[in-house]
């Protein structure tokens, strides 16, 4: 029995997750995972914390984070590694004064993927979890079988411009290669990182934090810090154009993108979205955005909500792994509250974001965004420095180096997520141990 | 949606392809990332895609990717050297929590306690035991391949055992143990500490208990007498030996028939069970019949 104070404990801390969340997430490059890092360490520091009422705050960060990073990664394009895919079309949409439109779209996704994937959560739990367990055996074949389809599906972008058949072919293969190289760079980088210890021991659960802010966020940071571009007078309307077949094209590929991150261990959202939009035939860039926004809640959220089924409390992704640091939760009424908790939040957040999103699209042609990416490079290196000390600003710079490997050969930037799933393909085919001593690590 | 701030569904009406921009490219010819010829947008491309022109931030952009892998390539090779300076640092045992999740460490201490846990349908072994340094304790677990790899190996703890194990801290709710993850990372330490007859042992023992309890002995004499269920034997009439569970399973294919008039060998960790002393081997290998006796006399 879960007492009531529990309960609006768990809701007041919902609400102020959700909104600090949506501020903090604004600040280019940080991912939620970082500040909730400190929370965790805080938490534990002092003790006897009701866990019930964290795991309320962890999900509404969530929330807010999902909101709040559609306005970063459209104004100041730095994604994570489940919105590499956003940023290309919302690039486009920002020079051409739609930012707000693209955000929008992204942040609207968001709210509906937290609402569809909580009703999946409510009356489809059991199935969730047998369909995990369904999954579990096959796990390698898909993330192998996943990484192959993003590299090989990725289409060249230059042989049109060189004039000889050699040059074509080779422009051709420069860039597809370079996909490869990240590939592989990402997965040697993730092998020393998850088989040997390069963080400080009592820092471990923060381990593959410094190395995906490097991976995908400082490039874009720099790339900004050295870019003349100037955001241009954006456009703000009081509605948005977008029809039900763009909607309902949007939420399908969503689904199905965000729940091959949530089921299957190692891949993102990102990763899902690949293979969802030729899943759906998904054309167009507004479905396209707003299925990434909603891929991504459901792929965040989504995770969290199957440690909270009862009889399944699986663990899938980063936010998982911090609530279960303090309990494993059991039951159906933790489960009932943790769904609220989303509910509310999201309604909220909504109502925080769309207030935000108003102001930064009126204000954003004024900001310098030189200095924001100034701002969030140094707050990046300040947060890794703490919490990793200076082997996380060694991580944090090689990592950095690979994932500026994209954006000079104009390759895929998802490339980058080998720093999980090649480090997760071997330990999970039983390869780990030869590896380890492949490497010299054992 | 927030207040007035509605979707607008309107069937298909299209904006305007934000692709037709060469309105606005006209005026930018010598800004960066457009075509110095045609005024076309490039980005960072090397050749103009309307006119082919070779466009001036290629050499720039050639060096940086050449820098990029390069550094790249350098920078994996340094964090591997960094990786290999210290793959699992030892840590003290009662040090290890919560924000140590996923962390590879090391910890040395003696075993205290051993479980093997076998499916009934043998689908799965789990084989956990406890170690003890002077900081606390932690459950080490080893999942069927590295159980199974750990017995072929002839590499089983044993209680008293002094060990160095590597392993991934894993913590889940108040669940928070160190996984062993290949049978190379456990490496258990038994030093003798006396090589003595039964009969000495005994008078020692009973002299000065806790100088031997716990200690690694090594004990000869004469089998006196074989349990019916072959789980002990008595050395002199002084010195139970006893195989623990986990031994006889850890080497179900390995027996040794030791019968009355033996002359034995026995190496194990010493104990006591009520009044009766008792030497508890590691595996059955530590058990030598020196001289098969054939039964003492009536």
């Amino acid at each position: 029995m879960i007492e009531l104070s529990v309960v609006l404990l768990c809701v007041i801390a919902g609400l102020i997750g959700v909104v600090l969340a949506t501020i903090f997430s604004l600040l280019p490059g940080l991912h939620i995972y970082s500040i909730l890092g400190f929370v965790v360490l805080f938490l534990l520091s002092i003790g006897n914390v009701e866990p019930l009422v964290f795991s309320g705050f962890t999900i509404s960060m969530l929330v807010g984070y999902c909101l709040g990073s559609s306005i970063s990664a459209v104004f100041f394009q730095t994604p994570d590694d489940s919105s590499v895919f956003m940023v290309f079309p919302s690039q486009k949409y920002l020079a051409d004064g739609r930012g707000y439109e693209a955000a929008y779209l992204s942040g609207f996704g968001a709210v509906i993927g937290g609402i569809i994937i909580c009703l999946i959560a409510l009356f489809a739990g059991p199935f969730l979890g047998s369909l995990v367990d369904l999954l579990a055996p096959h796990s390698v074949w898909i993330i192998i079988t996943a990484m192959l389809f993003v590299w090989m599906s990725e289409w060249p972008k230059d042989p049109a411009r060189q004039e000889s058949r050699g040059g074509k072919l080779a422009a051709a293969w420069v860039q597809l290669l370079m996909g490869l190289f990240t590939i592989l760079a990402s997965g040697v980088l993730g092998i020393y990182l998850f088989f040997s210890q390069l963080v400080p021991p009592e820092r471990s659960f923060q381990t593959i934090g410094a190395a995906f802010v490097g991976l995908f966020a400082i490039p874009s940071l720099i790339q900004n810090l050295f870019s003349a571009k100037r955001a241009p007078l954006q456009h703000y309307g009081k509605s948005i154009e977008g029809n039900f077949a763009e909607l309902a094209q949007g939420v399908g590929a969503g689904i199905i993108g965000g729940s091959m991150g949530m089921f299957v261990p190692s891949l993102t959202a990102g990763v899902g979205n690949a293979f969802s939009r030729h899943a759906v035939s998904l054309s167009g860039d507004r479905s396209f955005m707003f299925s990434q926004g909603l891929a991504r809640a459901v792929y965040y959220l989504g995770g969290v909500l199957l440690l909270f089924i009862p009889g399944v409390t699986i663990r899938r992704g980063g936010a998982s792994l911090f609530i279960t640091l303090f309990y494993v939760p059991e039951t159906q009424g933790e489960f009932l509250v943790i769904t609220a908790t989303l509910i509310i939040s999201a309604a909220v957040g909504w109502f925080f974001f769309a207030f935000l999103l108003k102001g930064i699209t009126k204000a954003i042609h004024r900001i310098n965004t030189r200095y924001i990416a100034l701002i969030g490079l140094v707050v990046m290196l300040l947060l890794s420095y703490w919490m990793l000390g200076l082997s996380g600003i060694l991580i944090l710079i090689v990592s950095t180096v690979i994932g500026a490997i994209p954006l000079v050969f104009n390759t895929r930037r998802i490339h980058c997520i080998g720093v999980i799933t090649v480090p997760m393909v071997i330990s999970m085919a039983g390869f780990a141990p030869i590896i380890t001593q492949l490497f010299g690590l054992g | 949606m927030a207040g007035n701030e509605q979707v607008k569904l309107d069937n298909g009406n299209q904006p305007q392809n934000s692709q037709s921009n060469l309105p606005e490219q006209r005026g930018k010819e010598n800004r960066s990332g457009f075509c110095p010829k045609c005024g076309a947008y490039v980005g960072a491309f090397y050749r103009c895609p309307v006119c082919r022109a070779t466009m001036p931030h290629g050499t720039k952009l050639r060096f940086m990717q050449v820098a990029i892998v390069l550094g790249a390539i350098f920078g994996l090779v340094v964090l591997g050297f960094y990786a290999r300076l210290n793959p699992a640092p030892l840590v003290n045992i009662g040090d290890i929590g919560p924000t140590y999740s996923n962390g590879s460490v090391t910890i040395k201490g003696n075993i205290t306690g051993i479980d093997f846990q076998v499916a009934s349908d043998n689908s799965w072994r789990t084989l956990i035991f406890t170690v003890n340094d002077t900081t606390g304790s932690i459950n080490v677990k080893a999942y069927t391949e590295t159980a199974d790899e750990l017995i072929i190996a002839h590499n089983t703890p044993a209680i008293g055992d002094q060990c160095t194990v590597r392993g991934s801290v894993y913590v889940k709710g108040t669940d928070l143990y160190l996984l062993l993850e290949a049978s190379a990372y456990f490496q258990p330490s038994r030093p003798l500490d006396f090589s003595l007859n039964a009969t000495a042992l005994e008078s020692l023992f009973n002299a000065t208990p806790a100088d031997y309890l716990n200690k690694r002995a090594k004990v000869n004499g004469t089998v006196t007498f074989v349990g019916t269920d072959g789980t002990y034997f008595d050395v002199d009439g002084k010195v139970r030996v006893f195989f623990p569970d986990y031994v006889r399973q850890f080497s179900p294919s390995t027996s040794i028939s030791v019968i009355a008039g033996d002359i034995v060998w026995v190496t194990g960790i010493i104990s006591a069970y009520y009044d009766t002393l008792e030497l508890l081997p590691a595996t059955m290998f530590e058990i030598e019949i020196t001289f098969h006796g054939g039964g003492l006399p009536e």
